[in-house]
């Protein structure tokens, strides 16, 4: 997959994957920020963060290669793998099926869907959505540990009628999200692949251009070499007629004097 | 347009299919039928009317632009009636957001984006305050989602991705936009060229005439030598006869 350079359309594609989430990075950066200056904690931790170190540093190495040119496909998968490992991990330490942001993996598949294509959309909301139903099963049914993160005065995640209301809302949510964007995907893949064939058609214009003005150069050269030569003959061709008119009347004299 | 509509029968759909799977199996109770399924009714009246006008090319911009808040305020009145901040389903407006990013850019995508999130959280400072009834609905005892912690989480992530939302698709909408308009110099700058051949091919047509006519007047020259030098060699050789004779 390395082997092969990324084409502008890729590079494109992942640029605006990293814009979208250095945007989400700063945002999240100035809310710990803000909760640090307040004194309070809203969603912050120091879970968060080294989640969003992990986060920057990801970034950051898609970044070096998009510079480079190098990796491109194989560092955006994985990016977007540890995306969703890391935010399906900040959530279970966020109190899981307690914390309202289970629709943060949807960013994720966004791009995955935009970046590789519907069927590569779908994979990753499946993976999502397989670890966000596991971890709320699990909590669930006491499989693994719960850490609060709010002094509710009830664990209203504990409602299976809750439950199953959240995990419907968050299928339909990454399906929609992965669908959407492929959709979103083909109509842009349609777009690039138009202005590919017309930057060809272009180029192959341009050359057949380039080729008849060469034409046209070749014969004005051809027409000027002629006229050259068209005027020595023309002087070749008067030096001749002098000489024949004198050597006919040379011959007219000598048959005079006989 | 005609995507939105699109995308937006197919979600109504699928939501219809879901919540229809939760009163199955029990997770909701029969009455939530009738409200859930008059917004859902109201929002595909509304899509099946946008999508005649789309289709006979008489959709005004304005009425688009409309529709979309009329299906934020539909859905969040829907969650409102459905317990609010007490359910998962804060998403819902985002997805509206979304397309609006989509179908006017990044700036009204922003403006959509403020709505819905000011809208839900005029609604839950509503509930909050107590200026209107909260309806629950998992007969969860105690108002867990007062919690000052829990509603600023929520409320947090609600403008998150209500704004990263219209950030990314907007961004997105740009970029498909800006390839767009390249195809469109392309094709004009394709134009050109084509225009500017056809000249230069009419151009080679003259020039290499002249170059054939200049060809054929050198042979003519040189066959007009020809004739001359053979002459001379005649006249030369007659001189010559004529000298000869005369000196026997």
């Amino acid at each position: 997959m390395s082997a092969t350079l990324p084409t502008d359309v890729q590079i494109e594609n992942v640029r605006l994957y990293l814009k979208v989430k250095w945007a989400i990075l700063g945002f999240l950066a100035a809310v710990m920020a803000l909760e640090n200056i307040l004194g309070v904690s809203f969603v912050s931790g120091l879970v968060n963060y080294i989640a969003v170190s992990f986060l920057v540093v990801s970034g950051a190495a898609l970044e070096w290669s998009i510079r480079s040119k190098r990796m491109l496909t194989v560092l955006t998968a994985l990016s977007l793998l540890l995306d969703i490992a890391v935010i399906v991990l900040v959530i279970y330490l966020h109190g899981g099926m307690e914390d309202t942001w289970l629709f943060f993996p949807v960013f994720v598949i966004f791009f995955s869907s935009y970046i590789f294509g519907i069927s590569a959309g779908i994979a990753y909301a499946a993976l999502a959505y397989i670890c966000v139903l596991s971890m709320s099963l699990f909590q669930y049914f006491g499989l693994i540990p719960y850490f609060p993160q709010f002094d509710l005065p009830v664990e209203h995640w504990r409602n299976f009628e809750y439950l199953i209301d959240y995990m419907l809302g968050m299928l339909l949510l990454y399906g929609a999200s992965a669908a959407a964007m492929g959709l979103l995907n083909q109509l842009a893949a349609q777009s690039a692949k138009k202005v590919e064939e017309y930057r060809q058609k272009l180029k192959e214009a341009s050359i057949s251009e380039a080729d008849a003005k060469e034409k046209i150069r070749q014969a004005r050269v051809e027409i000027m070499v002629k006229n050259a030569e068209l005027e020595r003959l023309q002087g070749v061709s008067a030096e001749r007629q002098m000489t024949l008119v004198e050597l006919k009347r040379e011959l007219e004299e000598i048959r005079r004097r006989k | 347009m005609k995507i939105w509509i699109r995308i937006k029968v197919w979600v109504i759909l699928v939501m219809l299919a879901f919540i229809s799977f939760e009163i199955l199996v029990g997770s909701r109770p029969f009455v939530d039928l009738i409200s859930i399924y008059a917004v859902f009714a109201v929002m595909a009246a509304l899509t099946w009317w946008t999508f005649a006008l789309v289709k006979e090319g008489k959709l005004w911009r304005w009425l688009a632009q409309f529709s979309f808040f009329l299906d934020i305020s539909l859905i969040v009145a829907g969650i409102y009636v459905r317990g609010g901040l007490e359910i998962p389903w804060i998403f819902g407006p985002s997805l509206i957001t979304f397309m609006a990013a989509y179908v006017f850019g990044v700036g009204m995508g922003f403006v959509y984006a403020a709505y819905a999130s000011f809208a839900f959280l005029g609604m839950f400072l509503l509930e909050y305050f107590k200026f209107i009834p909260h309806f629950a609905v998992y007969n969860i005892p105690g108002l867990y989602w007062i919690d000052p912690g829990y509603f600023i989480d929520a409320v947090i992530g609600i403008f998150m991705m209500n704004f990263a939302m219209a950030f990314a698709i907007g961004s997105l909408s740009k970029l498909t936009d800006q390839r767009d308009e390249k195809i469109e110099e392309y094709l004009r700058e394709l134009e050109q060229t084509y225009e500017r051949s056809s000249t230069l091919l009419s151009d080679v047509e003259d020039v290499r005439r002249l170059a054939e006519d200049k060809r054929v007047e050198v042979d003519r020259n040189i066959k007009i030598i020809d004739d001359r030098e053979s002459e001379i060699a005649e006249t030369e050789k007659e001189i010559e006869r004529i000298r000869g004779e005369k000196d026997k």
